[in-house]
């Protein structure tokens, strides 16, 4: 038996692969939801900001988004949910790689753009308040 | 005993929503960094409820509001982790292995049960539901409510929940012995002189005497205002919520030794499995050669109460505790203990029914699974459920996500392991099956359920008390009386300050600073546990299982009673021991 069993687990699909490397000192916004400094986006992160941009544009949601990364390109990420009336929500990201501090995503409501962005922005507006 | 012209008077008042504080009125968010990369809490708006959809397929009914009645109003709390941080059988330096033991250390291990108080007063401010004024009628714990299965960390949650105050220390009275004072722990964060490692570099800050403190404090508690229940989780069944506990831990659990860096931790570790017999003898020499065995060991104050509990211990604990808030048992009976039954059922009113679950695996690994014939046991429950037309709620641990464990018993019976996409195909087979509460992941997350040709259930997962954000919530349940049911759910902040106050050392000031400590926590991506915003507060809708004309308006108000009238009585004891 491996004692540095893996932890399959508790946390593994919400931490995604993090990595304990030398940590850059930074102040800025991407610290907070642990996109700098190895980290990764993952499908919990990216849910959460779909879901906000959509929220925040009073869009009803009949599904809520579920995201998937690519088993071929872990840059890739998908996420399909619907609106009120059935429409396909829609969110992918293409830069979505490890070590990518500034990834973006674009937003389809039955197949018409509702963002087009970075993501960080989305976040930060959610959970920072500014003083 | 409640007078009976105050307890007629409380149950002939109107019922009123509740005005108390939650997240529907304020929440708590990071503000800017104020040293380096450090963040302080402030206060933010609040969230009104988001209803979900996914499986009533439909937008709801505009005047649902008008009609409704509560059936039910829950509390649920999880993943409490209360924390020994004293300890030997900790073996913190194992988070400066690997990532994967990231569980082992947390800047606000000592501040644990400050922070449970600290949810128990939310839980009795919130009482009363702030959407229709019922009172609440449970509390339901899905589990690691002890971080390391250690005995007192078990009794000192008891405690808390039961009203009763506790002081947080083990071995030497008024001092604080371990890693976060120690030199050469340079992977944890030291309050006394931070600027040891990457905490300091990080802006985290300087707080002399906040370990002795904090480990000396008499914590008094409320107590929780309900009856409530509880389930296993992996850190109540296994070591590190992971590993099978071995007599080698058990001895250095309440011996006088204690680990600061990783070589003698896991020589430590590799002493068990040697001790265990000859085939990890070899690879132990070798590896023991190699790491430095002698170095990295301190002394300690050695205290028996530090002692790893097993499962029939910790039934009996909880049939040790008091008949209030009760019930004796928390959800175990006598005959779960004779039987080492681990799983039972029990009805919060005429009209629901809660079944908890032990999805832990006894073996080895954090995820979970559920054996057949605890799976067996619960079909046939659903079943007499159903026909007796009761709702029904699932309790467990470990939520879908966590549910693919294989590790199979080494000896005795061996049983199947059902894994998440066949549970929850079970599950979906019950119409009055209407939700799965759980947690384990530490994360706000609402997963629907639907199944093809409508309906389905609700899986509410909740964050824990010991990493950010520190959230529990409250779960109603309400019939539209329009075919529908909805679950409110609410989530709970703890009833401390969002900013601390530098050298506030009360017990709310120390929950405070626990969650000020936890949202700077970078290794944790603390942020990404708190969930969306369709996570949190919402109107889970779902079609009624069947006629609710069934459950009379007769039976809920004298379940409403019931409940107002143990409220009452709580309300007349309240004061903190």
């Amino acid at each position: 038996m491996n004692v540095f069993r893996s932890r399959t687990s508790r946390r593994a699909w919400a931490v995604g692969a993090l990595v304990l490397t030398p940590l850059a000192l930074a102040g800025c916004a991407s610290e907070v939801i642990g996109l700098a400094s190895g980290g990764s986006l993952n499908e919990a992160i990216l849910s959460a900001a779909t879901v906000d941009v959509l929220v925040g544009q009073k869009v009803t949601i009949l599904a809520k988004p579920v995201c998937v990364v690519s088993t071929t390109n872990p840059a890739d990420y998908t996420c399909n949910g619907k609106a009120a009336k059935g429409e396909p929500i829609v969110t992918t990201v293409t830069d979505g790689q490890s070590g990518n501090t500034n990834p973006h995503m674009s937003i389809t409501v039955g197949g018409t753009s509702v963002y087009q962005g970075e993501i960080v922005p989305v976040l930060n507006n959610a959970m920072v308040v500014t003083q | 005993m409640v007078p009976t012209d105050l307890l007629g008077r409380a149950l002939a008042a109107p019922i009123k929503p509740s005005e108390a504080p939650s997240t529907l009125l304020q929440t708590i968010r990071q503000s800017q960094t104020v040293n380096k990369s450090y963040r302080l809490l402030v206060n933010a708006p609040g969230e009104p409820y988001l209803p979900r959809l996914d499986i009533l397929g439909k937008e709801p009914a505009a005047d649902r509001a008008t009609k409704r009645r509560s059936l039910a109003y829950l509390g649920h709390f999880s993943d409490i982790h209360v924390i020994d941080a004293q300890s030997p059988g900790r073996l913190e330096p194992l988070i400066a292995l690997t990532a994967e033991f990231i569980d082992a250390s947390r800047p606000q291990d000592t501040l644990t049960t400050q922070v449970l108080s600290q949810m128990v007063s939310s839980l009795n401010i919130a009482k009363h539901s702030s959407l229709t004024g019922a009172p609440m009628t449970a509390m339901l714990s899905t589990g690691d409510n002890a971080d390391s299965r250690n005995s007192t960390e078990l009794n000192w949650v008891i405690n808390i929940i039961d009203g009763v105050s506790v002081t947080p220390n083990t071995g030497k009275a008024g001092v604080y012995e371990g890693v976060q004072v120690w030199d050469e722990a340079t992977y944890v964060y030291q309050p006394g002189n931070p600027n040891i490692d990457e905490y300091g570099a990080r802006g985290f800050p300087q707080i002399p005497g906040m370990l002795n403190a904090a480990v000396s404090q008499n914590v008094t508690s409320v107590g929780c205002p309900t009856p409530w229940y509880t389930t296993y989780g992996n850190h109540d069944t296994l070591f590190m919520g992971n590993i099978q506990v071995q007599p080698a831990l058990q001895a250095w659990a309440v011996g006088s030794r204690k680990a600061a860096s990783w070589p003698a931790a896991t020589s430590n570790m590799l002493n068990w499995w040697a001790t265990e017999g000859s085939v990890f003898q070899q690879f132990v020499n070798q590896v023991r050669t190699g790491l430095g065995f002698a170095n990295g060991i301190h002394d300690v104050t050695p205290d028996a109460g530090r002692k790893l509990f097993d499962q029939k211990e910790f039934m009996q604990a909880h049939l040790a505790s008091p008949a209030t808030p009760g019930p004796v048992g928390h959800g175990f009976t006598q005959a779960n203990v004779d039987a080492m039954q681990t799983y039972w059922t029990a009805d919060l009113s005429p009209y629901l029914r809660v079944f908890g679950l032990d999805t832990c695996n006894q073996v080895d690994g954090a995820d979970g699974a559920i054996p057949q014939d605890q799976l067996d046991w619960l079909v046939t429950q659903l079943n007499e459920a159903q026909k007796a037309n009761k709702l029904a709620i699932v309790m467990s641990h470990h939520n879908s996500y966590t549910m693919e464990n294989i590790a199979a018993p080494a000896i005795g019976p061996s049983q199947p392991l059902i894994h998440a996409d066949q549970f929850v195909s079970t599950l979906g087979q019950y119409p009055n099956m209407i939700a799965w509460i759980n947690g384990h992941t530490h994360s706000n997350t609402i997963t629907a359920h639907p199944k093809a040709g409508g309906g389905g259930f609700w899986e509410i997962t909740t964050a824990s008390c010991v990493d950010y954000p520190q959230q529990q919530q409250t779960v109603e349940v309400i019939d539209n009386r329009d075919g529908t049911l909805s679950l409110f759910t609410t989530v709970l902040d703890h009833d401390s300050p969002a900013a601390w106050t530098n050298g506030d050392f009360s017990q709310r000031g120390f929950a405070s600073l626990s969650r000020e400590l936890a949202s700077n926590s970078w290794a944790f991506r603390p942020m990404t546990l708190m969930g969306s915003v369709l996570d949190r507060n919402c109107e889970l809708l779902m079609p009624a299982p069947f006629d609710m004309k069934h459950i009379t308006d007769a039976e809920v108000e004298k379940a409403k009673n019931a409940a107002q009238a143990r409220l009452v009585a709580y309300d007349q004891k309240a004061v903190p021991q």
